[in-house]
């Protein structure tokens, strides 16, 4: 496998919930993603691997303090980095999918305006030029009537396809890494099949690389090949998709792979 | 899988209907809002009546013989029972007739009319300054909460909140009149002995300015410098804290979080993707921005000798000249409605959630 | 530290995170301590001033500050310290009277109204629209323009304006409260309604009223000042703030700062209190929220 775009190293932080004392959250996560693999991250709610995505855009919330670790993006120190250096990275080299598409989008612009500002921003396009790329880029994540649909606002989108739209903007500057956090929770079953049908057509389309954060292993048996398994802020394992789905050897995976199973075969 | 049964088309209305449907709102709301320039005009004109002494002392002097003080009462129409008096009111502002002052014997109509381009050009300033100063403190201070900026921009904004008006006004001029001489007195739209431009708008400084006169221009900015901070003064206060805590609310939010994912520029994202969704909340301030700025106008006209209608309704006021008071209240009343209709308008604009 | 306890709705802990905590009670106490500050020189004012303050001549006509007259004195030649202390009687005393008149008056009708809903409620509610409708200084002195002038006119109108808000706070409070557990089990003891509404909505739900109470105070300082200012409050020879600035008016011009300077840095400090007071009961409010 190729060289890592991105490294997490021993990466340990908490809340400072009150001043000068910290809450830890993470302690020493460290785990690659590999260039052009299809990563996924796995853990119940509180695990820290929410927390560890935000820190790896340097969004973590205001109260979050890192005490420990790196995190390397194409081998330049993240955590290192000045706010105007992080921003050149965000969105450009790095883009993330939220959940909850429909309140991750400003409530008071139109879709389009959006992801054409995102388009601009890192693209240096032309007003014009960004909002035909946005059409395309509708087009391409399946957005239907897009040319209608780019000027209404998020309101106006369902769950489904206003994930789709938060897909396309953070597809429309190019980035290297998507990482992708719990993209499909709260959609309806089906919708959740026709994202993730979307994503790793985009990915087979793109060759770009992914990192997929979820709670859920059968979700991560469709779409990656890698796996980490994340547990109250410990990686506990890691390995091919193949074999932490079939041989896990640590015993919480093996409980998580047995839950899904029963789920599953319910 | 519960298949879903296909939407019922619902037949398009008739283009008559959709015609009534897009015409009924804004007739209703324009009758709604005439009603209630009638009611307050009556109200005002009703409680006048009953409360006053006799105003025609105003015209012939306390010496004045009882038959001197039937013929004025006559002449006024003041003899006349309180309804007849009313329906009279009534018909002449329906032609446009706002009756005569008590004071000056002139037409009430052409003294407002004429001097609305003061307290408009004197208004609109100190609204877009108290806008744009209360915006750009609001959102620093949310932006930089908790920092020292954050605590000076909050005492700034709660020491503006509680300095009386008039007291800043006469405070600006002992400081740049008297002691600095950097600024004009309170001598009004112009200096004494200065010609004011060939009205276009009746703005001074725009016509000035159109006239390429720009002597004339410079002199009215100079005049409108203190009295425009002074009556900004009143709207900066409310407006910084209204946007500062709505921005503190949606530079914590969700969509916030995304535009800075995408690498959205920072002033891109305080004064677009943030402050927009707050400044919602400054328009529902907008009413009572107007009311206070109209209620400081009255205070800061009469402090820097501003020929406005402010000062017009403050004496009309200490000398009971009722006739002056209805057309200012008529004045305010249909101010206050526009502007409401106004915001309304302006509001679905802004907020998309509102229009479905 | 411990919270205040006015009117301390029983439902809300006290919070336990205190972030900021620092700043708010330096709000606090600086407002707290700035209005006992005013109320103690209007109290000693009453017995006691430096010079008689409605005696004119017992300086030098618009003299400037000095020992004998730390203020100055003004165009008559009074003493513009006991003016103004004379002054704080009048103005603090106006400004807590109309704000308690209209916080009872506002919280009852508003709580009854809430409480009870139906034809009342609707009346109740159209009488707001209507008198929102209007600016408040203006109408103050509209009324004030046809009623006429003197102190108990000027209460009655500033109490009369913010009325409504209070009315529409306490009604608010009310109905989100009235259908709550502690307000069923009052009612299973058998309470009557009267009792449910008094004894524990209302005081459950004076937070609101409260801090809105002490932002509208500082307002009705200003506007009782403004009133004063334009000659339509307080009868000319009492003292009060407003009618002190507008006499030092035209001597500002000739450079005799003091004698409106002085009253209006009281009308500031007074209503800078109230301010400070509303900010902190406000962000006490947030926390136990938050919390």
């Amino acid at each position: 496998m190729s060289a890592a775009l991105l490294e997490v190293d021993g990466f340990t932080g908490g809340f400072e919930n009150q001043p000068g004392r910290i809450d830890p959250v993470l302690h020493g996560v460290s785990f690659s993603v590999p260039a052009g693999s299809s990563t996924a991250i796995v853990g119940e709610s509180g695990s820290g691997k929410s927390i560890t995505a935000l820190s790896i855009m340097g969004l973590a919330p205001g109260r979050f303090r890192r005490t420990a670790g790196s995190i390397r993006y194409a081998g330049q120190d993240l955590t290192a980095m000045t706010e105007p250096e992080l921003r050149s990275i965000r969105g450009r080299e790095i883009s993330i999918v939220f959940q909850d598409a429909r309140s991750s989008l400003n409530p008071v612009f139109t879709v389009g305006t959006q992801i054409a500002d995102v388009c601009r921003t890192n693209r240096g396009v032309t007003r014009r030029e960004a909002r035909k790329l946005t059409l395309e880029m509708l087009d391409l994540v399946r957005v239907p009537e897009s040319r209608r649909r780019m000027d209404q606002y998020p309101h106006e989108f369902s769950g489904g396809m206003a994930q789709r739209a938060m897909l396309a903007m953070a597809l429309i500057s190019q980035p290297k890494l998507l990482i992708l956090d719990e993209p499909t929770t709260g959609l309806d079953v089906t919708i959740q099949a026709d994202v993730l049908d979307l994503i790793v057509d985009i990915k087979a389309e793109t060759g770009m690389t992914t990192c997929l954060i979820t709670h859920d292993l059968g979700v991560v048996a469709e779409t990656c090949d890698r796996v980490v398994v994340m547990r109250g802020g410990e990686v506990k394992e890691i390995g091919s998709c193949e074999q932490i789905i079939n041989a896990p050897t640590d015993p919480y995976t093996q409980q998580l792979v047995a839950d899904s199973r029963m789920v599953e075969n319910r | 899988m519960v298949a879903l049964a296909p939407p019922r088309s619902r037949p398009a209305p008739g283009r008559a209907i959709r015609l009534g449907r897009a015409v009924r709102g804004p007739v209703l709301r324009i009758i709604g809002a005439f009603v209630v320039i009638v009611a307050i005009v009556s109200i005002t004109f009703l409680v006048s009546r009953v409360f006053t002494a006799d105003p025609i002392n105003l015209f012939v002097g306390d010496s004045a013989t009882e038959a001197t003080r039937q013929q004025a009462r006559a002449q006024l129409g003041l003899d006349a029972p309180l309804i007849v008096q009313y329906l009279r009111f009534l018909g002449g502002l329906a032609t446009g007739n706002f009756g005569t002052s008590y004071l000056s014997g002139e037409a009430v109509g052409p003294e407002l009319f004429g001097r609305l381009p003061a307290t408009v050009e004197l208004g609109l300033y100190a609204v877009i300054v108290g806008l744009v100063f209360g915006i750009i403190v609001g959102v620093a201070a949310a932006v930089f909460r908790g920092t020292v900026l954050d605590a000076v921009l909050r005492f700034f904004t709660t020491g503006t909140l509680a300095l009386p008006q008039f007291w800043i006004g006469l405070m600006l001029l002992w400081i740049f009149f008297v002691n600095l001489h950097l600024l004009p007195g309170p001598t009004g739209r112009l200096p004494i002995g200065m010609e004011s431009p060939p009205t276009i708008t009746g703005l001074y400084v725009p016509d000035a300015l159109l006239h390429g006169d720009f002597a004339t221009a410079v002199a009215a900015v100079k005049q409108l410098v203190l009295p425009v901070i002074t009556l900004s003064v009143g709207s900066f206060g409310p407006v910084a804290r209204q946007v500062r805590s709505a921005m503190v609310e949606s530079l914590d939010s969700e969509y916030v979080r995304t535009a800075k994912a995408m690498g959205i520029s920072r002033p891109r994202i305080w004064f677009g993707y943030a402050l927009k969704p707050g400044l919602l909340s400054v328009l529902t301030i907008g009413a009572g921005l107007i009311g206070w700025t109209l209620a400081g106008s009255v205070l800061v006209e009469g402090i820097f000798g501003w020929p406005g209608i402010g000062q017009l309704a403050i004496t009309a006021i200490q000398s009971s000249d009722y006739p002056v008071i209805q057309g200012f209240v008529l004045y305010v009343a249909t101010l206050y409605v526009v502007i409401w209709a106004l915001l309304e308008l302006v509001y679905v604009r802004v907020d998309p959630r509102r229009s479905a | 530290m411990t919270a205040p306890t006015i009117g301390l709705p029983r439902l809300i802990r006290p919070s336990r995170t205190r972030l900021g905590a620092a700043g708010r009670s330096w709000a606090l106490w600086t407002g707290a301590s700035l209005l006992a500050l005013l109320i103690l020189t209007a109290i000693v004012a009453t017995f006691w001033t430096p010079y008689p303050p409605t005696a004119s001549g017992v300086g030098l006509l618009q003299d400037a500050p000095s020992l004998a007259h730390p203020f100055g004195t003004d165009g008559l030649g009074s003493d513009v310290l006991s003016r103004t202390m004379a002054a704080a009687k009048t103005d603090v005393s106006i400004t807590v009277l109309v704000v308690l008149m209209a916080l009872v008056v506002g919280t009852v009708w508003g709580s009854l109204a809430g409480f009870f809903g139906g034809a009342f409620d609707y009346i109740t509610m159209r009488i707001l629209e209507l008198l929102n409708s209007f600016p408040s200084l203006l109408l103050a002195v509209l009324v004030i323009a046809v009623a006429g002038s003197g102190i108990a006119n000027v209460i009655f109108v500033v109490a009369v304006l913010p009325l409504p808000d209070y009315v529409r706070l306490a009604r608010a409070e009310i109905r989100s409260k009235k259908e709550y557990q502690f307000a069923e089990a009052a009612r299973l003891v058998g309470r009557g309604p009267f009792g449910v509404l008094f004894a524990h909505l209302v005081p459950n739900s004076l937070r609101p009223l409260l801090t809105y109470a002490s932002v509208n105070a500082s307002y009705v300082a200003s506007t009782v000042g403004a009133l004063g200012f334009l000659g339509l409050g307080i009868q000319p020879g009492s003292a009060e703030w407003g009618s002190m600035i507008a006499q030092g008016q035209d001597a500002i011009l000739s450079g005799q700062w003091w004698i409106s300077g002085f009253p209006g840095l009281a009308i500031f400090l007074l209503a800078a209190a109230f301010h400070l007071i509303s900010d902190a009961i406000a962000d006490l409010r947030d926390q136990g929220s938050a919390a």
